[in-house]
């Protein structure tokens, strides 16, 4: 189907179509680089490239992961782990974001609570296991609080940051021009930070999930995270892949979800990352 | 003067008595490095042998580097790897890895629990009195270990169903005391470990012999079809070493105790240790009894998925080297 034309004030504006959306050449690039991927791994497998022969071939994978997908099991371990994994995000977000904009803002709240977050934030989130397991009353609580230490500092950093980098004279105009300090709160510092905490909302997402294998170890029963483990000490090496690549794939969902959504509520971000994405075109 | 000589020669010639069994024990001189994987946690009499070092009588030259692993599924997972070709394993990873490298040969046994292989432990608030009222509860072990199996013929010989969950000890004991799991089933010291912290209670009978001869487990040494053929006779002489370690741990408990309590850095509590050694049990032997056993934990991994692979112990198990050994003795 040839592209749809429109002639705006003289300009010829091409409308791609749907097929070809999909069907081009960046998306063939992209699908080439994850092909060679897996024909990488195999040839590393089959000829014992270093130690790659202790590795699982992907026919091996593939295997096991039809065998796998097929069952029930599958389906429940990712609602676990979906579940756990977005529940201590959005958790983390709703205390982040606010904490976040009140220490880029307020200079003694800054002074009273920042020095506690630099000492936490170093912390690896499978430090909290036994403070989880110790804290927390639900056994699934004490998995997404894992999940919620990997994506809360994240969030809140790049809050702090969004903050901080807003230009300073519209703080300067918007008091001149009589605004008291919750309009500049609403008008000023959060939709100021609004592009750096969708960044970090995608990126509290990504470590959500990094941290899911970890906060797992303890649930016992279910998860992807767990089943990882769980095929470590049966020694079931093409499964721990099989999991390594769902939560690969999960992640990467969930975190084009939030750039999704957030370039829904944040038009002016898409703008910053269209110039960006310009740039390394044209470099 | 002439006394003094006297003296001399009959001290030289006493030390040259006292010394030719000690020369007569010698199984091979040979100068080599081995690496042996252990689990000094686990498997507490391990730590006795590294620290007596029952081998050196036979095997004056062999320098043993010990391989640490938490559990034995991480001794298998590095043997995979290629980095030990001799460890002490538990029953159940002992399988995993016969399963993975059919070169991986059973040579001996470190440890014949004769159904004294653990409890099952309760909060010591819980409700729960006997193993009948386990049912619908959720009892926490290692999935795919020898607890897991004896806790599936729990619930068939007492005709009930609990959730198993799947927790390493130290994360079950933490689960327990939060209230998060009704029960847990473990092997030595943890079990021990929770009597000592008082976080709760074992279900009577006390221990699980009555389930016995079902609930037996093996602990085994292990060896590569490599390792036995590059090094016979160092391996005839560890397995000896092994059987003496057997009869110093019988004989001498408490000093036993002691030298794991420094092996372990005196991380855990000497009574604990004390406690969970007096658990334990030894074969002297290696025969059909245990071939048996073995081959109920295969049945089981394989009938629950776990190897995928069919496995006779009877053709995996090595009972060449304990015999011989056991032969010579008599002699």
């Amino acid at each position: 189907m040839a592209p749809e034309q429109y002639d705006v004030s003289g300009v010829i504006i091409e409308k791609p179509s749907a097929a070809s959306k999909v069907f081009n050449a960046k998306n063939l690039l992209k699908v080439i680089s994850i092909v060679s991927l897996f024909v990488l791994w195999a040839l590393l497998v089959r000829f014992n490239v270093y130690r790659f022969g202790l590795l699982p071939t992907p026919a091996d994978v593939l295997t096991w992961g039809i065998e796998w997908v097929q069952g029930k099991l599958f389906w429940i371990d990712v609602a676990y782990t979906f579940a756990r994994v977005w529940g201590g995000v959005l958790t983390a977000c709703l205390i982040a974001i606010p904490m976040g904009l009140m220490i880029g803002w307020n200079k003694v709240f800054s002074d009273f609570t920042f020095p506690m977050v630099e000492i936490l934030r170093p912390i690896p989130g499978i430090a909290y296991i036994p403070v989880a397991i110790m804290f927390l009353p639900w056994e699934e609580a004490s998995t997404a609080f894992i999940c919620f230490i990997g994506a809360f500092f994240p969030i809140i950093v790049n809050t702090i940051t969004g903050v901080k980098t807003i230009d300073r004279s519209y703080f300067r105009a918007a008091l001149c021009l009589g605004s008291n300090p919750r309009q500049i709160f609403w008008h000023i510092v959060v939709p100021g930070a609004l592009p750096y905490i969708s960044t970090g909302m995608a990126l509290g997402m990504g470590i959500g999930w990094m941290a899911s294998v970890a906060g797992e170890m303890i649930s016992g029963k279910y998860g992807l995270g767990y089943r990882i483990w769980e095929s470590y000490t049966l020694i079931r090496y093409p499964l721990i892949v099989v999991g390594m690549i769902c939560i690969g794939f999960l992640g990467l969902a969930s975190s084009a979800a939030i750039r999704y959504a957030t370039k829904r509520v944040v038009p002016w971000r898409k703008a910053i990352t269209e110039s960006l994405d310009e740039s390394i075109t044209k470099r | 003067m002439k006394f003094k000589m006297v003296m001399i020669s009959l001290l030289t010639v006493v030390f040259l008595f006292s010394s030719v069994p000690v020369f007569a024990q010698v199984i091979s001189d040979e100068k080599a490095k081995i690496v042996w994987g252990y689990c000094p946690y686990g498997m507490l009499e391990t730590g006795v042998m590294k620290g007596k070092q029952f081998w050196k009588p036979y095997l004056p030259n062999v320098d043993v580097e010990w391989f640490f692993g938490l559990y034995s599924p991480h001794l298998v997972n590095n043997w995979i790897a290629g980095k030990i070709e001799l460890a002490y394993l538990g029953n159940m990873p002992s399988v995993m890895l016969r399963a993975q490298k059919p070169d991986a040969k059973w040579v001996g046994i470190a440890v014949y629990p004769h159904g004294d292989v653990g409890a099952i432990f309760v909060p010591k608030d819980s409700k729960i009195q006997s193993v009948k009222e386990l049912n619908g509860k959720s009892v926490a072990t290692g999935v795919g270990s020898s607890h897991h199996r004896i806790l599936e013929e729990v619930m068939k010989q007492e005709n009930i169903k609990f959730d198993i969950m799947n927790q390493a000890p130290e994360v079950a004991i933490g689960n327990l005391e939060a209230g998060k799991i009704d029960a847990f089933c473990y092997w030595p010291p943890y079990i021990e470990m929770a009597k000592y912290k008082n976080i709760g209670r074992i279900l009577p009978p006390g221990n699980l012999k009555k389930y016995e001869p079902y609930v037996n487990a093996i602990w085994t040494i292990m060896v590569s079809e490599n390792f036995a053929k590059k090094y016979p006779k160092i391996l005839k002489g560890l397995i000896k070493a092994d059987l003496d370690l057997h009869r110093f741990m019988k004989e001498k408990p408490d000093e036993a105790a002691q030298i794991v309590f420094k092996e372990l850095e005196e991380k855990m509590p000497l009574q604990v240790l004390k406690a969970s050694l007096a658990s334990y049990d030894y074969a002297d032997r290696f025969d059909q009894e245990h071939i048996d056993v073995m081959q109920r934990d295969i049945d089981f991994l394989y009938s629950k998925g776990f190897v995928k692979k069919e496995i006779k112990a009877a053709e995996w198990a090595d009972t060449s080297y304990v015999k011989e050994i056991l032969s010579e003795k008599k002699k």
